[in-house]
């Protein structure tokens, strides 16, 4: 006769304790990934495996059709990683929920190439490099944009017309926190697809987020138009410059440095900077101003 | 765990449980009494009816909340009439109350079955009116075969509420994606927020769900 196990209260409590211990020490040993930060760019430029993030998002990083990591943030960084001595073979790309890009940092992945914005907010989570790319916000309408918008700020005074916004992104922010817009004034989606629904079925009046974005769907679509780019003011009336850097885990101080240092070289050169990313939509307008670091945007939170 | 990160969380989690509660609460009204209906018409309504309202149940039972959500949505923003009242709140409430109307449709159709043929025969010699008939003796012996089921289905459906963001009803899975959209920071925190609060409804309804199927079945025992 074969042994069976009986499942009474003490065994499946013995049970539970044992798989409790092995979760627990699969999140240790995962943690201890984080000690290896420091070392991170010593033993990348020794020919080691560096495990990046994207968030397979046009036009910052994403998978073109034949199966390759393209885009502009992928361009500028593969360039970047290279004059550190980093080849792209060595690059291992693991594509991450957009959620996930920070809190994966150090287990999951090494690094996070995904144009993400910096903010004081997120900086106080990990370590950002300095901007490699500022872009402005637009408007997606319908064609001929019939209600004569020009910016986020054209809501504030029209409570008749309702904006869109994607969930937790800085335009999410802007109309609930800085244009104090009333909850009839904004409604609030998971994604594009579902904000493009919302606006062609008459539901918004415009979907208001980064320029790029929205110019690619105005650009597939007919019936839908963009209006001139614009920055999104703060409560005080400042712009809000939405400006995209790569993102590194504690402890990869030396790493985010060098890194930085190249990235200025390379702002500085514009040819330079527009033959590697122009071919994802980017002009002269998206290179960020030398003041644009992002320890002047995050402040105290800047590690 | 931060509790800096709590307390920013804790008020939006909680306004999303709130709008959770409610359209929990609408939906199960429309999804306990609609599924009667259902139920009680395909057992004693004529053919022409009951064949069609067979298969639309079949048909919701059979496709997914989500595309069943996002259908009706965009389908009603084409119906200037009800537009501005099929807020994505009411919308929501009806499609999940519908969906789950019926299953429940089901769970009393088994509790109208298990009711003993002798008590259909006594019905029918005593010549009582189909209406006493179903208040008084068949609804309170199918309540007591069908109550585990019907409480089954209300708490997976207090459960399934977050779905309906993708229609933008603005729950509190929303309210954590948005708190930790914006600050790359809260994920543990808000999603073991969330866990608790489901936990905390849910099983006090399980427990009582259970309490009330004892006292049916003692009452009718």
């Amino acid at each position: 006769m074969t042994k069976r196990t009986i499942w009474n209260r003490r065994n499946l409590m013995r049970t539970t304790a044992a798989s409790c211990a092995a979760a627990l020490g699969l999140t240790l040993s995962a943690c201890s990934a984080t000690a290896d930060a420091e070392t991170l760019l010593e033993e990348a430029q020794d020919g080691g495996t560096l495990r990046v993030a994207y968030a397979d998002e046009e036009p910052f990083a994403y998978t073109d059709s034949d199966g390759n990591v393209v885009g502009q943030s992928v361009a500028m960084h593969t360039y970047l990683l290279g004059e550190l001595g980093i080849e792209e073979d060595q690059i291992d790309w693991v594509q991450t929920e957009w959620d996930s890009l920070i809190p994966g940092l150090g287990s999951n992945h090494d690094m996070v190439i995904a144009g993400m914005y910096v903010n004081a907010d997120r900086c106080e989570a990990a370590l950002f490099a300095d901007p490699d790319y500022v872009m402005p916000d637009t408007l997606l309408v319908p064609a001929g944009n019939p209600e004569n918008l020009e910016n986020i700020n054209s809501f504030i005074d029209r409570d008749d017309l309702v904006v869109g916004v994607m969930n937790g992104t800085t335009e999410h922010a802007n109309v609930e926190q800085d244009l104090e817009l009333d909850d009839s004034q904004y409604d609030v989606h998971p994604n594009l697809s579902a904000l493009v629904r919302e606006l062609k079925a008459g539901r918004i009046d415009a979907v208001a987020l980064t320029d790029i974005n929205l110019r690619l769907e105005a650009e597939a679509d007919d019936d839908l138009d963009t209006v001139e780019p614009f920055w999104p003011t703060d409560a005080d009336g400042n712009d809000i410059i939405g400006a995209g850097a790569v993102v590194f885990p504690d402890g990869a101080n030396n790493f985010r440095d060098a890194v930085n240092e190249i990235l200025h070289e390379t702002l500085e050169d514009r040819d330079l900077w527009l033959s590697l990313v122009g071919e994802y939509g980017f002009n002269e307008d998206n290179i960020p101003d030398p003041d644009i670091t992002a320890e002047n945007i995050c402040g105290d939170s800047y590690q | 765990m931060d509790s800096q990160r709590i307390s920013d969380l804790l008020p939006l989690v909680w306004e999303g449980f709130v709008v959770i509660l409610q359209l929990t609460f609408w939906a199960g009204i429309i999804a306990l009494s609609l599924g009667l209906v259902i139920a009680i018409t395909i057992r004693s309504a004529p053919k022409p009816v009951t064949v069609p309202l067979f298969w639309f149940t079949e048909f919701i039972r059979n496709t997914p909340l989500l595309v069943q959500a996002l259908f009706v949505y965009i389908f009603v923003s084409r119906i200037e009439l009800i537009e501005g009242f099929m807020t994505p709140f009411v919308t929501g409430a009806i499609v999940l109350g519908v969906h789950y109307a019926c299953y429940c449709s089901e769970a009393y159709r088994a509790g109208i079955d298990g009711i003993p043929k002798g008590q259909w025969e006594a019905i029918t010699a005593i010549s009582l009116p189909k209406s006493r008939a179903w208040i008084d003796i068949l609804i309170p012996q199918m309540m007591r075969r069908c109550t585990p089921a019907l409480g089954n289905y209300m708490i997976a459906m207090f459960k399934e509420v977050p779905i309906l963001f993708a229609i933008g009803v603005f729950e509190m899975i929303a309210q954590i994606q948005r708190y930790t959209g914006l600050s790359f920071a809260g994920h543990v925190e808000g999603y073991t927020l969330a866990g608790l609060l489901f936990l905390a409804i849910s099983y006090p309804l399980a427990v009582s769900m259970r309490k009330l199927e004892n006292r049916l079945a003692r009452a009718h025992g």
